[in-house]
């Protein structure tokens, strides 16, 4: 069965929404790139925060950053700081394989659109949330662009 | 500063659900865009293949959530709900719902009172705690018998719980009266599912225990060691738990 399309997120502009990965894991950041070349999306990753922050600080900002929260160096919640101390209206989705609420809070006060778990149900419901935050924060960035 | 052995355990299990998890889900969504890939029409048998790669993926992830709620509720991370709820009626619910060994005609039937114990508790961790319980005691028996898991109130020093004894029809009282002895919660096939349970009945103030084995009971042979093994007793007192 073929998997479902999104003509929603080809309808918001004519180019692909771009997404980062940011994730230490290079075989999770593989297989989410495949799943999101796969939705229409235009992908690229990054193994550590700091390599994101200095492509946004050299004009290469993505639409949508998925940032993981324990990484070497630079972890996801100061990656997170530091991208929306550069850019502002980023939009960053946390993205991480634990789900305890201290850090879901501070990931909210810091910025990020979401916070997903990383998808791991049979079913696919997390590729699913995880899709649909990404496209509630491609709205978001489309709404605040018509208002600016 | 040296982390205290009491909060290394939680913290390292923490750390290992975090590790499991990620590997699980790249393997769970590469079979996951293989079934769904347009491009590629897999023949019956590599479908198959995939099928029973999905099966095992979906055990490790369950077995990683069963780790993550025990290290979770050790850290207390989590707090068990505290809804009104009959436990009586609950437990008569799961046993209804358990299809372990059935294809060996092992049954298990629920006596004892229908209802009469109010407990504020979780009830979807007790469901599942208690359909753990039943799992483990129905795969010790080796062909067509009855269990039984009886309701019954016991009221100590001022104190009445509400008590469920799991055993072969004809043990039940044997069992509830042997002095108690540990639950064996390392049994193969169910997961993390007991050890999960044990710490649910415990976080409602009550407890899990085994008869003991009769005098001279070989490990693996003769009735005390089978009465053991093959029995559960779950005590929780009524009212707010703990």
């Amino acid at each position: 069965m073929e998997g479902p399309r999104w003509p929603a997120v080809e309808l918001l502009s004519l180019k692909k929404p771009y997404v980062t990965v940011v994730d230490d894991d290079s075989a999770f950041a593989n297989y989410l790139r495949t799943f999101l070349s796969l939705r229409g999306y235009e992908t690229r990753s990054y193994s550590r925060g700091d390599e994101m922050l200095a492509a946004v600080k050299q004009g290469d900002p993505p639409d949508i950053v998925l940032l993981d929260v324990m990484m070497p160096g630079m972890n996801g919640l100061e990656t997170l700081r530091a991208l929306k101390a550069a850019k502002p209206d980023l939009q960053v989705i946390m993205l991480s394989g634990r789900e305890h609420a201290s850090t879901i809070v501070e990931a909210v006060r810091l910025g990020a659109a979401d916070y997903v778990v990383k998808p791991d149900d049979p079913e696919g419901l997390g590729e699913i949330a995880l899709d649909s935050a990404i496209k509630s924060a491609i709205e978001k960035t489309r709404l605040v662009s018509e208002i600016c | 500063m040296a982390t205290a052995p009491n909060d290394a355990y939680p913290q390292l299990l923490s750390l290992a659900v975090h590790e499991f998890r990620t590997p699980a889900s790249v393997v769970g969504g590469w079979l996951r865009m293989l079934q769904r890939d347009g491009e590629t029409t897999l023949t019956e048998r590599q479908r198959k293949m995939v099928d029973e790669a999905e099966k095992s993926c979906a055990r490790l992830v369950a077995l990683i959530t069963e780790m993550s709620d025990i290290s979770k509720l050790d850290a207390g991370l989590i707090f068990l709900a505290r809804q009104p709820l009959d436990l009586f009626t609950l437990v008569g619910e799961v046993a209804e719902l358990v299809q372990e060994a059935k294809d060996r005609e092992v049954h298990l039937e629920v006596r004892g009172e229908a209802a009469g114990a109010p407990v504020a508790g979780d009830s979807p961790r007790l469901r599942s705690a208690f359909d753990a319980i039943f799992r483990a005691i129905l795969r010790e028996k080796p062909g067509p018998t009855t269990v039984i898991a009886e309701r019954r109130l016991d009221v100590r020093g001022g104190l009445t719980s509400a008590v469920v004894v799991v055993a072969d029809v004809a043990s039940v009282q044997a069992a509830y009266e042997r002095a108690p002895g540990p639950f064996d919660e390392k049994r193969g096939g169910l997961g993390l599912a007991l050890p999960l349970a044990r710490r649910v009945i415990e976080g409602h103030g009550g407890r899990i225990w085994s008869p003991t084995p009769a005098d001279g009971a070989a490990e693996g042979a003769g009735n005390g060691d089978a009465l053991s093994r093959g029995s559960a007793i779950v005590s929780i007192p009524l009212g707010g738990s703990r």
